[in-house]
């Protein structure tokens, strides 16, 4: 059947190449579009070096210091001392990190250089949430944090622009008067993996600013953000839990200021969709908004098509007619017609897919950013496939449906009459 | 003709049906893009009241505790205020150096501001009750940094200089203030006992491209104003700006920073970098930016599909109709008016969008969709945005005629009539 079907595709290309040609590109256009919405949304949200555990991941970016008596709270980042009481003691995940980064520029030990790299100050939990490929050497220890040992990991590239070679391990940098010997060399992170971006990675115990208690809002408020890696998607409300009930403890030996977490912790999906620590988005709002984006991407296209296909249908009539004589119901013929179709949409949508690639190379600066690198085990994975057949199915539906619905209801005499009703 | 070719129109209202619909929706997306791309290309290209070619922003940080050279606050001898002043006149001193000055949360396209409630003394009395206004804290030097000119045109640092706690208010905060009058001279308060005078009146400054000009006010650091605001938000948060004298490229300025080498470090306060403000604009503004660009690609997105329709719908309707066109030319028809005809008919079909599009446009007013806020809504702007959406799309459709049309006249009479 389905070479039956092919064969009639085939000849209809044939037969009016110019009309073929302008539905394949406008399917290819309409598919290309979604694609790169869907893109955008995956590499927001997939599962990819470093951060390839992103589906088991908790993260807390945003916190709120409040003071007992009720008139004043400041949103921010948490200080070393709340990620000490509240997140580092947490039983149910696998591992915890918490990092803050920095754009600094990088000197060498005999000379002062202005050239800015970021630099990340975390802990060795880091290394257990995120996986990194180390080229060369390892990462820094629980002892190197405990005792704010000046070790480093950095990037092959990073060890390339400042040293000439990327055989850098044990070489010694300088950020901010402070020298660094380099542990471990990894594999340039793309910024798309924002939550382990870097160019260098450090321990923060190792710049006594950051963990230094502070004076002000009872030694809260700091420049901290966390990850958490549950060993299971289903921990995470027991991780919520936990992590209230750690936060109760905390605010309890306090005695002029609270700290909460707002809506933290949050998925990653949650981020894909738009919410922040501070303000959740729902599910609901992100489909009105992005699934009416889509539904325009698809429907527009679709005018045209159900033009094109509607008049090369009528076109064919008596051949319709004959079959309806000689007793094909209407299911069929529809389905004979939709089907049809498809195969030209499916050509269509495979150039699509091929152009979405494109775009997203070519319109990267403005789509995500620059310097953002792409890589193949972000944009290659089988949910991309499947939701691209989704919306090609979908779009042949919306173009060719409404003409074979037609067709088919044609009675015999008007349609081997070539009557158009 | 336009009769006949509405007959006709009417006549082919199955086929015409789906491509009109079409060209309805997209008049109204394409007119809305085009609207808003307008008013934002508007605001950006309109004056922006400073100069920030040549201006790098050096940032400032204290030395870890950690950190080899960090002074112990007990063998101090200076406060962070002298540092930073000493830091400023060792920049000052290179020769490529035009002039410096130190802001508060203040610079061009910074991402921190404050505000602060002020009222005017003898101005406008509506402004009983406290009202917050933005508020940059700079020293008399920033003036100069930014070629910033008073309302009449004429320098501002020498105004200020050597004058106790100046302020400067914006052309905008003028006319609030003090409607119909002179600003320059009056005075102000903070709602405390002290009273500040307004020294000079700025020309409108915008605080970027895509925002028109807002009442604010600058006040001047100087003497003892300048140590107490360095001494409350420390010298690190400081935001050095310095104007060199002629453009650097970043690895020059990167260059040129180490060649000062010690001079950039005054206890425990350094110099760890030196950025570009231009490069600050572009992080400020690539947000917008990049909407502006997705809402082009949108519109050449809707405009391609609009192409595609007119083509694909235009073959078929002169591949139908060949026997009606060879009869035409068998009868003598000249060719230029059988493709005249073709083109008047797509065009006949986009005007009748124009009563929808009209409704539409009324309805995005009535519901407060368009932006009257940075350019008010006026019949110049209905009239340019509506011209230019019909242009773009008039002329997608006489492209997309052209092939089918050039196809069906050159038929031979003979072999046209014999589809007939």
């Amino acid at each position: 059947m389905w070479k039956q079907y092919f064969k009639q595709a085939i000849q209809s290309i044939r037969e009016n190449p110019l009309v073929s040609t302008i539905s394949i590109a406008g399917t290819a256009l309409a598919i290309a579009m979604i694609m790169v919405v869907v893109l955008l949304f995956q590499i927001k949200n997939a599962n990819y070096e470093p951060e390839t555990k992103r589906d088991r991941m908790l993260y807390v970016q945003g916190t709120r210091v409040s003071s007992i008596s009720g008139n004043s709270h400041n949103n921010g980042s948490m200080s070393s001392e709340v990620v000490k009481e509240c997140f580092y003691n947490l039983k149910t995940p696998e591992a915890v990190t918490a990092s803050h980064t920095r754009d600094r520029s990088v000197s060498l030990p005999d000379k002062r250089l202005y050239n800015r790299y970021t630099i990340r100050y975390t802990d060795p939990g880091f290394w257990n949430v995120f996986e990194f490929r180390f080229l060369n050497g390892y990462p820094f220890s629980q002892e190197d944090f405990t005792s704010g040992l000046c070790k480093a990991v950095v990037t092959e590239r990073f060890a390339r622009e400042i040293f000439g070679t990327k055989e850098a391990l044990g070489k010694t940098f300088v950020v901010d008067f402070i020298p660094y010997t380099i542990t471990g060399i990894v594999r340039p992170v793309s910024l798309a993996a924002r939550d382990a971006y870097g160019d260098i990675w450090v321990p923060y115990t190792s710049n006594t600013t950051l963990t230094k208690p502070l004076p002000i809002l009872g030694n809260m408020a700091g420049p901290f953000t966390v990850s958490i890696l549950a060993k299971n998607k289903r921990d995470f409300d027991i991780i919520k839990e936990e992590l209230k009930k750690r936060t109760e403890m905390y605010n309890a030996g306090k005695k002029d200021y609270n700290v909460n977490f707002m809506e933290n912790p949050i998925t990653k999906f949650d981020i894909a969709i738009g919410s922040t620590g501070f303000q959740k988005k729902s599910v609901k709002s992100y489909l009105i908004s992005t699934g009416s984006l889509l539904l325009f991407l698809l429907l527009l296209p679709a005018l045209n098509l159900t033009g094109v296909v509607q008049s090369s249908v009528q076109k064919r009539r008596e051949e319709i007619g004959t079959r309806k004589a000689f007793g094909a119901n209407q299911g069929q013929l529809v389905r004979q017609i939709l089907y049809e179709n498809l195969i030209l949409t499916l050509i269509g949508a495979l150039f699509g897919l091929l152009l979405s690639f494109a775009f997203l190379f070519i319109f990267k600066s403005f789509l995500l950013n620059k310097e953002t690198s792409l890589t193949w085990d972000m944009l290659f994975k089988p949910e991309l496939f499947a939701t691209a057949l989704l919306f090609t199915i979908l779009l042949n539906f919306f173009s060719a449906g409404i003409p074979a619905w037609r067709i088919a209801r044609q009675s015999i005499v008007e349609s081997l009459n070539g009557q158009e009703k | 003709m336009i009769r006949h070719l509405l007959k006709i129109i009417w006549a082919q209202r199955k086929t015409n049906g789906w491509i009109f619909a079409e060209l309805a929706i997209v008049v109204g997306a394409v007119w809305y893009m085009i609207d808003n791309l307008y008013v934002d290309t508007y605001t950006y290209y309109s004056p922006m009241g400073l100069d920030i070619d040549n201006v790098w922003q050096f940032k400032l940080d204290n030395l870890s505790e950690s950190a080899p050279g960090y002074v112990p606050e007990e063998q101090r001898t200076t406060d962070e205020a002298a540092d930073l002043h000493q830091l400023e006149e060792h920049i000052r001193r290179h020769p490529k150096v035009e002039s410096l000055c130190v802001a508060y949360y203040s610079a061009p396209y910074s991402w921190g501001n404050s505000w602060r409630g002020i009222q005017p003394i003898d101005g406008d009395t509506t402004l009983s009750s406290k009202q917050s206004f933005q508020m940059r804290r700079v020293t008399p030097d920033y003036f100069t940094v930014f070629r910033i000119k008073d309302t009449e045109g004429k320098p501002i640092t020498p105004q200020v200089t050597g004058v106790h706690q100046p302020l400067v208010i914006s052309a905008e905060m003028e006319r609030v203030f003090f409607p119909g009058q002179k600003a320059k001279g009056k005075k102000v308060t903070f709602g405390e006992e002290q009273e500040y005078p307004i020294t000079a009146v700025c020309a409108s400054v915008r605080s970027n491209e895509f925002e028109k000009p807002e009442p604010f006010f600058y006040q001047c650091l100087e003497g003892a104003g300048y140590n107490e605001c360095v001494l409350s938000m420390g010298a690190a948060s400081a935001e050095l700006c310095v104007r060199m004298q002629e453009k650097l490229s970043i690895p020059e300025m990167n260059k040129l920073l180490e060649e000062m080498g010690e001079s950039l470090t005054v206890n425990n306060l350094y110099v760890y970098s030196a950025r570009p403000i231009t490069e600050q604009r572009g992080e400020a503004l690539k947000a917008k930016q990049d909407e502006m660009k997705i809402q082009t690609s949108m519109m050449a997105f809707v405009l391609l599909n609009v192409l595609f329709g007119i083509i694909g719908t235009f073959w078929l309707r002169t591949q139908s109709r060949r026997g009606e066109i060879g009869l035409r030319i068998a009868l003598g028809a000249d060719k230029p008016l059988l493709k005249r005809y073709l083109y008047i008919e797509g065009l006949c079909l986009l005007a009748l969008t124009l009563p929808l599009t009209i409704f539409f446009a009324v309805n995005s007013i009535y519901f407060d969709l368009l932006d009257s806020n940075r350019l008010p809504l006026s019949i110049g702007r209905f009239l340019l945005t509506f011209g230019g959406t019909y242009l773009l799309i008039g002329g997608m459709i006489l492209a997309g005629i052209s092939l089918p049309a050039r196809k069906a006249t050159q038929m031979e009479p003979a072999e046209a009539l014999h589809y007939e």
